[in-house]
């Protein structure tokens, strides 16, 4: 063989050992193995951990918000593949290693670049975000915008639902809805003469006319009546504690609670005292916001199972109010709405609903869905 | 000379192993943390009814924190679009989050979640509805096509994957892409999809945007199990996949789409 053609078979074949050392060594050792890529990097994705543990993981430490959320309109249902619910994590932020019990694992890093690919350990720091502004969080389903399905998912409109108020003053972001005392019909069916009857023992303290004494005493006239039924029987079995009613309600048996109701409801009530001045901020506030929306504009109530409080006692407005702030007076509702009020709130919106002027037109409207859904 | 047997021992090794990997195709799968994942007993598929969508984008939201995607709004792994008809116009005027006026109205992108505007308040709108988007883990997929290093893939139980150790940064399958579900991680120099959260399903639970969707506009599951969420989706509905004409085989079914949506 020519010297010139060995020389080139010589160099052919180093090129070829040369070429497929460089194929072995470059070529990671899975690959191939099911395809063109490497078998190692499925199992490498698939261990990564998952960050959004659902609302189920979250069950065995945060049982009461659990089971109110459970109750309420966020809750998960399913129906013929279809999902429908709020789960914690999408207010709340992902779980990932809360609550964070010892180290973090460290990151996981890539092989080649070295990197950190993923550097979300480093954001979780096992704490979870407590929502504060609700408005913009509630509004990501429930701001009323063309494109959005209305059925099953009831949207507002800000500026006329809540204006500068937070959701979460008047809802219980986990049990959203707004479920005002239920009171039975039958109860609403009483005697206003029988009832007249009876409240001679109720003048000592809230007046022949249901106009009361003393500022202690809250007015009763033109009251609604299946408040002032769920007010007597709270008295009677005790839920709500006051030392004086308790005594006189546990003395009256349905009939006569709803008598009672009828009687003090059809009363109508004497001009009221002039209006208190009140910071600007507060009376916008007190006026439309926080309590219209229930307590009617102006205070007067339209809604059957929720108090008037125009021209009530300025002393009982106050106590009542701080009754449901600390708790000693319990009612969800305005537990929630009196967490919001500082004592100096306290006092200007007792001050503010004392003085307005009654109204007559105490009716009850359809606007408000009353009862247990 | 005997460094030189090892190595051609080693290539005929690697010549070996395609028999080999063939045997592995039929049996063993890969070790997946949860050892009783078998990939060839499974064929997952997506469902997207735009009729549910509320684009609350509590979605978008999960993807991000679940998978560490960059949280600017130019990265998504799943995003939402708007279409709306305004009245009397016959094509519709689409915006998406990467859209100047709803990045805007996400004020603090970084802080606060992504929401759309509210730029058709005082206009008449015929209809509008929100198209949910994401990789559409194609049967023939192009974007694996033209990877030129083999750093990307399509697993046995039908998702396509992103080798991002591997992969060089090349972005030919970001162009290859014709949905423009890729997006390239300018941090890491690589590439970056929707994996349908292959963490989470290999591990029994289901993809993070879906766990996140409160209103059923998501759907996902096993096209082998004739009662998982996506076969009754299929099911009970018309579907449609995105841009049939291009022979991609979506793994993604529409419902309540029009023409324009593609
Ligand atoms: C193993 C028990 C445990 C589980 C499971 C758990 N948590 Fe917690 N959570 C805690 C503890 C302990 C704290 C108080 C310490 C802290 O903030 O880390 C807490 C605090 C919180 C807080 C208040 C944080 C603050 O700053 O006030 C929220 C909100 C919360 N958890 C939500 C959740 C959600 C949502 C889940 C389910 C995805 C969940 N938790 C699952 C134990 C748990
Ligand atoms: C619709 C959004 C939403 C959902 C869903 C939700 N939360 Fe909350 N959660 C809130 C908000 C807002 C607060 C703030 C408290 C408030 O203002 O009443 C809160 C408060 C809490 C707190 C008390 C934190 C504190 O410091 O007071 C815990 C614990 C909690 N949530 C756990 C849960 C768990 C567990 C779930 C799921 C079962 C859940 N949440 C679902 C919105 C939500
Ligand atoms: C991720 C989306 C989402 C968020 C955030 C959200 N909601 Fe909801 N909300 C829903 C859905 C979905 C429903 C309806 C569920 C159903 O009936 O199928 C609903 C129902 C309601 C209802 C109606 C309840 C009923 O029984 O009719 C109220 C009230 C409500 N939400 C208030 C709130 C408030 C207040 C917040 C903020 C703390 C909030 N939501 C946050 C999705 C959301
Ligand atoms: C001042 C109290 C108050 C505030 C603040 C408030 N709401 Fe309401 N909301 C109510 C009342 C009362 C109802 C019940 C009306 C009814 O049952 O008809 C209600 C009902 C709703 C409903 C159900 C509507 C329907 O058609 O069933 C939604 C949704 C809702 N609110 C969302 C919100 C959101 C979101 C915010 C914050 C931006 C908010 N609310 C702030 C008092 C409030
Ligand atoms: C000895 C004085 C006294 C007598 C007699 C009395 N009450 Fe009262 N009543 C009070 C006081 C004090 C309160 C305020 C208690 C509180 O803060 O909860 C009150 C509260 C009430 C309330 C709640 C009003 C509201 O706005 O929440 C009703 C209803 C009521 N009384 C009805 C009656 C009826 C009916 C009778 C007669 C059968 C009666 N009371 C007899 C002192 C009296
Ligand atoms: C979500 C509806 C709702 C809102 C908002 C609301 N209230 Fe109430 N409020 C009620 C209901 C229901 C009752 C009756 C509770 C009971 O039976 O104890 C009540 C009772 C009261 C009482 C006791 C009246 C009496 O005669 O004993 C006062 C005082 C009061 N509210 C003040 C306010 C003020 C001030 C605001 C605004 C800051 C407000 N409320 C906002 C629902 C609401």
């Amino acid at each position: 063989m020519p010297k010139h053609i060995k020389r080139l078979i010589f160099i052919f074949v180093v090129f070829a050992i040369l070429a497929l050392a460089a194929k072995i060594y470059f070529v990671p050792a899975s690959f191939w193995v099911y395809g063109h890529y490497r078998a190692r990097s499925v199992t490498e994705i698939a261990s990564d951990a998952p960050m959004y543990r659902g609302s189920h993981y979250c069950q065995s430490c945060h049982r009461q918000q659990f089971a109110e959320w459970s109750a309420g309109a966020h809750r998960i249902v399913t129906a013929r593949g279809m999902r429908h619910g709020v789960i914690c994590e999408d207010c709340h932020g992902p779980a990932g290693r809360h609550p964070l019990l010892g180290k973090p694992p460290p990151p996981r890093v890539l092989d080649t670049h070295k990197a950190i690919m993923y550097s979300r350990y480093n954001r979780v720091t096992g704490k979870m975000r407590v929502p504060k502004n609700t408005v913009a969080l509630c509004t990501q389903c429930h701001e009323k915008m063309a494109g959005r399905p209305t059925v099953a998912l009831p949207q507002i409109v800000v500026a006329t639902h809540a204006r500068s108020q937070q959701c979460a003053a008047c809802h219980n972001p986990h049990t959203p809805a707004i479920v005002f005392p239920a009171v039975a019909t039958e109860m609403l069916a009483g005697s206003a003469a029988a009832g007249k009857a009876q409240s001679a023992q109720c003048a000592a303290c809230h007046g022949a006319g249901g106009m009361s004494l003393g500022p202690a005493f809250p007015d009763l006239a033109g009251q609604q009546p299946a408040y002032l039924v769920a007010a007597l029987k709270a008295y009677k079995r005790g839920a709500r504690k006051a030392p004086i009613m308790n005594g006189v309600a546990a003395a009256l048996d349905n009939k006569e609670i709803a008598n009672l109701a009828a009687y003090f409801s059809g009363l109508s009530r004497p001009a009221s005292p002039a209006a208190h001045p009140l910071p600007a901020a507060l009376a916008r506030k007190a006026r439309g916001e926080a309590c219209g929306i229930c307590h009617g504009e102006g205070g007067i109530s339209r809604n059957p199972a929720v108090p008037s409080l125009a021209g009530q006692k300025e002393a009982y407005l106050a106590s009542a109010l701080e009754a449901y702030r600390s708790g000693t007076r319990k009612e969800p509702l305005m537990a929630r709405v009196a967490g919001h009020l500082s004592p100096a709130e306290i006092k200007e919106l007792a001050a503010f609903y004392s003085g307005l002027p009654w109204q007559a037109g105490n009716a009850s409207s359809a606007l408000f869905k009353v009862g247990a859904r | 000379m005997a460094v030189l047997g090892a190595a051609a021992l080693e290539l005929f090794g690697a010549f070996a192993r395609k028999p080999a990997a063939a045997a592995a195709k039929d049996g063993a799968a890969p070790s997946f943390p949860t050892p009783s994942y078998n990939w060839t007993k499974h064929h997952w598929a997506f469902g997207v009814d735009a009729n549910q969508c509320t684009a609350c984008l509590a979605c978008v939201e999960a993807c991000k924190l679940e998978n560490g995607v960059p949280q600017d709004p130019h990265h998504f792994r799943t995003w939402v679009e708007r279409y709306t008809y305004l009245d009397g116009e016959a094509a519709p005027l689409v915006d998406s989050l990467a859209d100047p006026g709803d990045i805007e109205a996400s004020n603090s992108r970084f802080v606060e979640p992504y929401r759309f505007d509210q730029r058709y308040q005082e206009k008449k709108v015929e209809t509008a509805f929100f198209v949910p988007k994401l990789c559409n883990h194609c049967e023939r997929p192009p974007c694996v096509e033209v990877c030129p290093v083999g750093a990307t893939y399509r697993t046995e139980d039908g998702v396509v994957l992103i080798d991002q150790d591997y992969c060089i940064g090349c972005r030919y399958c970001v162009q290859a892409c014709p949905y423009g579900s890729r997006t390239f991680n300018e941090v890491y120099g690589v590439a970056d999809k929707c994996t349908w959260c292959y963490h989470r399903i290999t591990k029994g639970l289901k993809p993070a945007c879906v766990e996140a969707c409160c209103h059923g506009a998501r759907v996902f599951g096993d096209l082998n199990d004739p009662e998982s969420d996506i076969s009754q989706f299929l099911r009970d509905n018309r579907v449609e996949v995105l841009k049939p004409e291009l022979g991609t085989h979506p793994s993604v079914y529409y419902v309540g789409i029009d023409d324009d949506v593609r």
